[in-house]
């Protein structure tokens, strides 16, 4: 190998907590944002509460009993960062999303233009702050995107420490109108000693925080005694690469300050592009964005064929009046079909959103790769990948999606539960990747106490349906609190409909589900019954009143 | 190695050629179906083109069955105008989720949409699982069932096939529960007859199925319908030991 290149000399800004903010929670509010089951995101309310990421929903309650539980939605995230992204693109040209709440651009043009890297700091922190003003924002330039990064998150804890201080000396309401104040960019010096010097007392797990280095390696490292960046850079690199791999070699490339793209990355000939032109301006997102998967696939099956996979990618989206809307994407581990998509939705719907709105129609949509690398991430297919009869199916769900609306195409969602109807849900075509399904359908092997076994029925209302179960004299039959009945079952009418008699029966079995809530706290008694005409239903008995919730059809 | 193990392999080896041949060629004019149903169906597998009535008063448990074996093997499902399919029952049946799409609310299409959507799924997945057939005019009818030949799909119908010429019709009178008592127990286990007619056979087949069986699935039932009244269920069926926890009713 080599001696260590120089990096780019790199800008990036940093909203910490984006999701939170995006969700529109309040800095004084204590909130946070969860994706399964655990905490992605939380409000400086919160985190000063001792609520963090990767804490689990309960073990967050029971930190801070008052914490509001908001749904992760990266949607969501990325409509609302547009507002950052289309503001700072006013002053830099090229500017690259790595994800909602962090942008990264090239240092040099910009700074030489606006008097220096500190003053184009703080006026891009300015803008930033200007475009969402509950976020907080830090600023960090140094040389790659490991050292930026490293750079920008400590600006941000600089200026929520500040903020804190602040409120702490001034009363809540004064420091929420006050935290409009811009934050102090952290600039670590050019070149590879000053860089290297800056990270060498940090800890190694900043490698798995900003590095993106996977958990298991960070863990490792620090149990061999390789506490602080500088003792991993001390390292021999050809030690570190026979002994960690091709990961390895990458983590001590990084904490000694060189350069972090992987090797092999290339800018693509300009002749590679895909793009697709509307005869008919296109008004409405879901149709972009069904146009954006095939000309994400055709770009992926390109790049594939020569064994080769994008980066960083340009979505490009025009409407016929010349309003364009152009941006960078950058992901480490190479881009697919479906974090494409996910991308260009992002993108457009911010667009398509923003205040006023557009005078007219898309007309034109590109994806352009910026940069690409051989593709050295898993190989899929073979045995368990995609095969011909997926892609017909993809196919035809696109087709009738753009027919019906993709709202109406459905696939499962396992989310787990009690009652039948609880265990799967469905979610539209539109926000699932229809042939990956590992994610939706992961069933959790823990056990649901209090459901019912299988047999499950094959027939689940959406909305149970209205019944009234009768005893042998035709007076309703009464479930009291401790589970006993007034009488035994003898006839269900279900609906109002001609009764039936009961032929078998057993419950009730109670269900007391989500107690601590007041709003969504349901108690009810389960019963299964077979019928003279063959049917077997699942009632429920709910405030006194009779349901059928399921039918063994 | 041992040899026993090597057998044991060659078996499933040979379990695996029907399953991963359905998959990868549609010239294969069969679709695989659990064995329990296999004697229903002609050469014992969905025919690719066919259609597929289901009736009687378990026509959505049936037609999970009979899909569930070409599900498993590969095959994409579609299911329409059925919003009430129960996910869990579905798993249980054997039907592959991951390969399962539900077209949704299908009522306030006009007959023309509703007619090119069926034809669009009918073109990219193996199986369609519709109820609500009756609406179609009997020229779309034909046009989709033209479709559904050309394509290979298997087109299952659940209720009335209105205009759709059924190749084979499953039904099933209602089913006997075991399990359930007075008071007691737990559904377990429903029994069916199953019979098919259609036009490829001189008279009508019948199977005994436990469907659902114990876990859910489709079993075969040996022996003799079983008379006596329902509810005298196995013995030790209760919900002792399931994760339901019961109340008995000590009136």
């Amino acid at each position: 190998m080599g001696d260590h290149q120089p990096s780019p000399r790199l800008t990036v800004v940093w909203c910490p907590d984006w999701s939170v903010v995006a969700a529109g929670a309040s800095p004084l509010e204590p909130a946070a944002v969860l994706h399964a089951n655990r905490v992605v995101a939380r409000t400086p309310a919160a985190a000063a509460a001792g609520v963090h990421q990767g804490h689990r929903r309960r073990e967050a309650q029971r930190i801070c009993p008052v914490l509001r539980l908001i749904d992760h939605d990266p949607a969501r995230d990325g409509r609302a960062f547009e507002a950052a992204a289309r503001s700072v693109a006013q002053m830099v040209p090229r500017l690259e999303t790595t994800e909602p709440g962090s942008l990264t651009f090239l240092t040099r043009g910009p700074a030489r233009y606006f008097g220096g890297e500190h003053d184009m700091a703080q006026r891009v922190a300015r803008l930033v702050r200007e475009a969402v003003p509950g976020a907080c924002v830090g600023i960090g330039i140094g040389d790659g995107r490991f050292a930026a990064g490293i750079a920008a998150r400590r600006s941000a804890s600089q200026s929520a420490s500040q903020s804190a201080s602040q409120s702490a000396s001034q009363s809540a309401s004064q420091s929420a109108g006050q935290s409009g104040r811009v934050p102090e960019p952290v600039i670590i010096d050019p070149g590879i000693a000053a860089t290297s010097a800056y990270l060498s007392p940090l800890p190694v797990s900043t490698l798995l925080v900003v590095g993106g280095i996977a958990a298991g390696t960070v863990d490792l490292l620090s149990r061999l005694g390789l506490r602080c960046l500088g003792d991993l850079a001390a390292l021999a690199g050809a030690d570190v690469l026979a002994r960690f791999g091709p990961v390895g070699a990458f983590a001590h490339r990084i904490a000694s300050g060189g350069d972090d793209r992987p090797p092999g990355t290339a800018a693509p000939p300009p002749e590679l592009f895909v793009a697709l032109t509307f005869d008919e301006p296109v008004h409405m997102l879901d149709p972009l964005v069904f146009a954006a998967k095939h000309l994400a696939q055709q770009l992926h099956g390109l790049l594939a064929a020569d064994g080769r996979v994008c980066t960083r990618l340009v979505v490009c989206a025009e409407t016929e009046h010349g309003e364009r809307s152009e941006h960078l994407w950058y992901r480490p581990n190479g881009l697919s079909v479906a974090t494409i998509i996910e991308r260009v939705r992002w993108q457009l719907d911010g667009w398509i959103q923003q205040p006023g709105g557009l005078s007219g129609g898309v007309v034109l949509l590109r994806l352009i790769p910026d940069e690409v690398r051989p593709d050295d991430g898993s190989q899929l297919g073979f045995w368990g990948g995609r095969s011909e009869v997926d892609e017909w199916a993809a196919r035809a769900v696109a087709r009738v999606a753009g027919l019906i609306g993709g709202q109406q195409v459905l696939v499962p969602v396992w989310r787990g539960g009690r009652q039948p109807g609880d265990a799967y849900t469905w979610v539209s075509v539109d926000q699932a990747d229809v042939a990956e399904p590992t994610e939706r359908l992961a069933v959790t092997d823990m056990p649901w106490p209090g459901q019912l076994p299988a047999p499950s029925p094959a027939t689940v209302m959406p909305e149970a349906l209205p019944a009234e179960v009768f005893d042998a004299v035709g007076r309703v039959v009464r479930v009291n609190g401790r589970g006993g009945l007034s009488a035994l079952p003898h006839t269900v009418s279900v609906q109002g409909r001609a009764a039936q008699a009961i032929t078998a029966w057993a419950g009730p079995w109670p269900l007391d589900e989500r107690w601590w809530d007041p709003h969504q706290h349901r108690r009810m008694a389960r019963f299964q019954f077979t019928t003279d005409r063959g049917a077997a239903l699942l009632a429920v008995v709910e405030h006194q009143q009779w349901w059928v919730t399921a039918i063994w059809s | 190695m041992e040899r026993g193990s090597l057998q044991a392999r060659h078996e499933r080896l040979a379990q695996l050629v029907p399953v991963t041949m359905s998959v990868s060629s549609a010239r294969d004019r069969l679709l695989p179906v659990v064995p329990a149903l296999g004697s229903l169906f002609p050469d014992a597998g969905l025919t690719r083109g066919s259609i597929i009535g289901c009736q009687g008063p378990a026509a959505v448990s049936i037609a999970l069955a009979a899909v569930a074996g070409a599900s498993a093997a590969g095959s994409w499902l579609a299911v329409v105008g059925l919003p009430t399919l129960g996910l869990c029952a579905a798993r249980e049946v054997g039907v592959a989720l991951e390969r399962l799409v539900m077209v949704a609310d299908t009522t306030d299409l006009g007959e023309a949409v509703w007619a090119n959507m069926l034809a669009a799924l009918i073109d990219g997945f193996d199986l369609v699982l519709v109820r609500g057939a009756a609406q179609l005019r009997s020229g779309s009818a034909r046009r989709l069932q033209a479709r559904l030949q050309a394509r290979g799909g298997v087109l299952v119908v659940v209720g009335d096939p209105g205009q759709f010429a059924c190749d084979l019709i499953i039904s099933a009178h209602a089913g006997r529960w075991e399990g359930l008592g007075d008071g007691t127990g737990r559904l377990v286990q429903r029994r069916l007859t199953v019979s098919a007619s259609g036009r490829r056979m001189a008279r009508a087949r019948q199977a005994e199925v436990w469907l659902p069986g114990p876990q859910g699935g489709i079993e075969a039932a040996s022996g003799p319908a079983v008379s006596g009244p329902a509810g005298t269920g196995p013995a030790g069926t209760g919900p002792a030991g399931t994760a339901a926890v019961a109340f008995r009713w000590t009136g």
